[in-house]
């Protein structure tokens, strides 16, 4: 076989391999086995199968046999937790119950990620999500809460496993470029190279991103004005007469009780 | 003798007083006590006249309005209010109240000089209404003697 031909080949198993990848962590590694096979002829070195950097990455959560299943921890779970509170305060206070707030998400390591007139938005230590949400219940009336979970961590793992893939595909293809003899087979391998390194610049951006929200959890707080106290005042009660009692004793025995008493 | 008939007049002036007293309805017996007359009928309707000094001095419509005033401070509600004119003829002002206990209070004020003829009544609304108009006659027949 020629080179042109065995880069040809290369680049197409290259190519298959950056798509193929997202899937094989929920494969079963059987069915991932016929796609991961080489060509005898490729060289030399041993060529890593594409499937082979996602088998080390699925075996690093994965149990081994004859071990118990590991329970759920943060470490291989990744869930972006957002928060959503209302609540009420005169409207002269909303400033410093904004002020307490954010001191309360960077108390906790935190941050300020907006603020509105009648509200704000901050970011909390995932771990410490729901004592943030407690702490909140501590700065004034809250009348309404909600949580979301996202958990990303199948979405993290898959581009974790494509990654690798992908990395360990530019490695080959760098391998590959050094050996290649003519022009042709050097600009296809270069574009390959282009190609594949784009993929691996947004897999990790991608990741990081995926990373930068599940560490801090997002809690936005919306503020309403208090309803004013409403003295209630029964109307059939009878209005209590102006004025004061005239310093006149007879005045004072002058009903029907004293009148129906016998002593 | 003329130095001490004089001297018999004028202590006498000074040191007189009226007593209140008014016709009890029919069926009422007098009791003693702070009234200078009080009577009560079987069922525990009370009628009763006194006298007060009109001190401060004053027209009837301030003591009218000072015994309104006083018995709305004590919860009373007034129901009616009318000037009447006693059988003597004497003007004054009858007021009647629910004492929101269920029992009716009235009271009739007259001012006479230096006087104030004040007559009343109290008793169980069933058992006032039933006998209004004789109780209400009562009050009209007070006087100062």
């Amino acid at each position: 076989m020629t080179t042109r031909k065995l880069a040809i080949a290369v680049i197409a198993m290259c190519a298959c391999g950056g798509a193929y990848a997202g899937k094989a962590s929920r494969a079963p590694m059987k069915e991932m086995a016929p796609s991961a096979m080489a060509p005898e002829d490729v060289g030399p070195a041993p060529t890593p199968s594409p499937t082979q950097p996602a088998t080390a990455a699925v075996s690093s959560s994965a149990p081994k046999t004859g071990d118990k299943p590991p329970e759920a921890t943060p470490t291989n779970e990744m869930v972006i937790y957002t928060g959503a509170v209302s609540m009420i305060e005169e409207p002269e206070k909303f400033p410093g119950l904004i002020d307490h707030i954010i001191d309360l998400s960077e108390s906790m390591g935190g941050r300020l990620q907006a603020r509105r007139d009648n509200g704000v938005t901050i970011r909390v230590p995932s771990l410490r999500f729901r004592e943030a949400m407690t702490k909140l219940d501590a700065l004034g009336i809250v009348t309404h809460r909600s949580v979301s979970a996202e958990d990303v961590s199948e979405e993290f793992h898959d581009a974790e496993v494509q990654l690798t893939n992908l990395q360990a595909t530019r490695k080959r293809l760098q391998e590959f470029l050094t050996k290649a003899n003519d022009i042709p087979t050097t600009l296809a391998v270069e574009r390959e190279l282009e190609r594949v390194g784009s993929e691996i610049d947004r897999l990790e951006g991608r990741m990081r991103f995926l990373q930068a929200r599940a560490s801090l959890s997002t809690i936005d707080v919306t503020i309403a004005e208090k309803p004013r106290s409403i003295t209630a005042v029964a109307p059939s009660a009878p209005a209590r007469p102006r004025g004061i009692a005239l310093p006149i004793d007879w005045l004072e025995k002058l009903d029907a009780d004293h009148l129906a008493t016998f002593e | 003798m003329k130095h001490i008939l004089i001297t018999l007049a004028l202590a006498l002036s000074v040191g007189c007083t009226h007593k209140a007293t008014m016709s009890a309805p029919t069926g009422f017996g007098r009791l003693d006590g702070p009234y200078d007359f009080r009577a009560v009928n079987p069922v525990g309707v009370v009628v009763a006249a006194r006298r007060e000094e009109n001190k401060p001095r004053s027209d009837l419509g301030f003591w009218s309005a000072a015994v309104d005033l006083q018995l709305a401070r004590k919860g009373y509600s007034r129901t009616a209010a009318m000037e009447i004119k006693s059988a003597a003829g004497v003007p004054g002002r009858l007021m009647k109240y629910d004492t929101g206990t269920g029992a009716v209070y009235w009271v009739a004020v007259y001012a006479v000089g230096a006087e104030l003829l004040v007559a009343e009544a109290t008793g169980w609304k069933d058992d006032v209404d039933a006998n209004g108009d004789a109780i209400q006659s009562s009050l009209l027949s007070a006087n100062l003697n």
